[in-house]
């Protein structure tokens, strides 16, 4: 047997947007063991939400992270709702699928382009990043900004899409279509990424069940899980199946998100075509109390959010569990028998966020 | 109370979190409740598209045994549950020793409630005066063994 031989990988890599360490215990160059090192950018944001009145925490709860924005306030939103026993008008469901699934489509094509960066493919980098250049721009055009969308608001939204804006959105989502099918032609024939992401990573039905994997990691795994399946907001007025690949390894986790793209995309258009007219938002009365709990579905898989409200302004206790806290025990299954340089792919195919997974 | 909620004793923990594996469940989080003289911690399952949730209240001064044996990713949860808000949790496959989020010098269980019986936070003693927090001393604890497989 090889002596083992421990080494860091991270806080700080290239392929890391935010820091994590793993503590890889390698033979050769062989992973035999990992343990990760987190709290670099842990803010104790469920403490600041008691502290604040919870209005205003649906600001904090955006600040999350700055890729899943809109989905944390929706989280935060839903869950207060559900102490308040308030109902949210028909309309501002359907706006707040489009703003989920505009999130979404960056988020993924965010992903991919990481991808390449970390597999030393600039050009298709570059190309994933340009598109989603078009999308984040739509956020803009719709939401009013780029990346803390503020859009939600525990009752409903605050912006309205109108029947020109719906159009263009409808439009320019058309029109990335075509540039989505070349990147997806690249990801699917060229030699190195299949090389570096086909049998790379593997994770099982089975492990992923029992690591708790979420998000486009499980369902890379054979696992139809998807909390849109739940008909939250108006997923259950649109028709939804998940996408589901069953290889389980970083390629399938790929996949996954590549096709979610065009599954969001058709999302937007289907909600603005079906959307009601109506108000957006409804007015909301009284402190929260009792305890909700409230899912949806991020981009990179399951965020819950746990209330519990005392009959004050302040809440009494907000949990947040964020998908990538979910998808760390699974990574440190996929590691053990990979090569060293497989790991920062791997890693990077779970799209790790550490901000929603510290707070 | 929340929906699919059931409550157990803390002896019960583990046999149930066993018999919702073998029933395909998944761990999704836990929630600790600072509740004054005691804790309740809530295990949130799903079941396929279903949530189920355990409760169970202990004293403060009593442990609770970890499930990271049953749902391997249960140590992230119960390190944080005992940082953060001072569950004695016992048993944890990675026990991170009080350092997955916290650093030396900063505060000690910051989710404890303060001034609502118990032990409040940053004191290390039961009966304390309402003193300023305090702070972490001696040496950082050990980093876990990496060569302790996680998750497998």
């Amino acid at each position: 047997m090889s002596p083992t031989t421990v080494i860091p990988f991270g806080p700080q890599h290239p392929v890391l947007p935010e820091p994590i360490q793993l503590r890889l215990t390698l033979e050769d160059e062989t992973v035999v063991g990992a343990v990760p090192s987190i709290g670099y950018v842990h803010r104790g944001i469920e403490k600041a939400a008691e502290l604040r009145e919870y209005g205003s925490n649906v600001f904090l709860m955006e600040r999350v992270c700055g890729i899943c924005s809109f989905v944390h306030a929706l989280a935060y939103c839903q869950v207060v709702e559900g102490l308040l026993k308030a109902e949210v008008p028909p309309r501002a469901k359907y706006l707040r699928v489009v703003y989920s699934e505009l999130l979404r489509i960056h988020s993924h094509l965010l992903y991919l382009g990481l991808l390449a960066d970390a597999l030393g493919f600039e050009s298709l980098f570059m190309q994933c990043w340009r598109v989603r250049e078009t999308v984040v721009d739509l956020m803009e055009k719709t939401a009013g900004s780029r990346v803390i969308m503020s859009s939600c608001a525990i009752g409903g939204v605050r912006r309205d899409i109108g029947p020109a804006l719906a159009e263009e959105t409808v439009r320019t989502l058309a029109g990335l279509k075509p540039q989505v099918d070349r990147i997806a032609e690249v990801l699917g024939h060229d030699y190195g990424i299949r090389q570096r992401a086909i049998g790379r990573g593997a994770l099982s039905r089975e492990q992923a069940l029992a690591t708790g994997a979420v998000g486009p990691t499980q369902r890379g795994s054979g696992i139809a899980e998807d909390v849109r399946t739940t008909g939250y907001a108006a997923y259950g007025e649109l028709g939804f199946t998940p996408i589901v690949e069953t290889a389980g390894d970083s390629y399938a986790r790929t996949v996954v998100r590549l096709r979610e793209v065009y599954q969001s995309m058709d999302l937007v258009r289907r909600a603005l075509e079906k959307m009601p007219e109506g108000d957006i938002a409804a007015r909301i009365r009284g402190n929260p109390e009792g305890e909700f709990v409230s899912r949806v579905e991020a981009p990179r898989g399951e965020l819950i959010y746990y209330a519990k409200g005392n009959g004050t302004r302040n809440l009494a206790r907000l949990r947040v569990r964020a998908p990538t806290y979910a998808n760390l025990p699974p990574l440190l299954t996929m590691l053990p028998g990979c090569e060293l340089a497989d790991v920062p792919v791997i890693t990077l195919s779970i799209d790790p966020c550490l901000g929603c997974a510290e707070r | 109370m929340l929906e699919n909620e059931t409550t157990i004793g803390v002896e019960a923990l583990v046999a149930e979190a066993e018999r919702l594996r073998q029933q395909g469940a998944r761990l999704v989080t836990a929630t600790g409740l600072d509740e004054g003289d005691h804790f309740d911690v809530i295990y949130h399952f799903a079941l396929e598209t279903k949530l189920q949730h355990l409760r169970l209240s202990v004293a403060k001064a009593d442990a609770v045994p970890s499930i990271s044996g049953v749902f391997p990713g249960a140590f992230l949860i119960e390190n944080e549950m005992k940082e953060l808000l001072g569950v004695r949790v016992t048993g944890i496959s990675v026990d991170y020793g009080g350092r997955l989020f916290l650093v030396e010098g900063g505060p000690e269980r910051p989710l404890a409630k303060a001034g609502v019986g118990g032990q409040k936070p940053g004191t290390r003693e039961p009966g304390k005066s309402n003193g300023p927090a305090t702070l972490p001393s001696g040496p950082r604890p050990p980093t876990p063994d990496p060569r302790r497989e996680v998750g497998q």
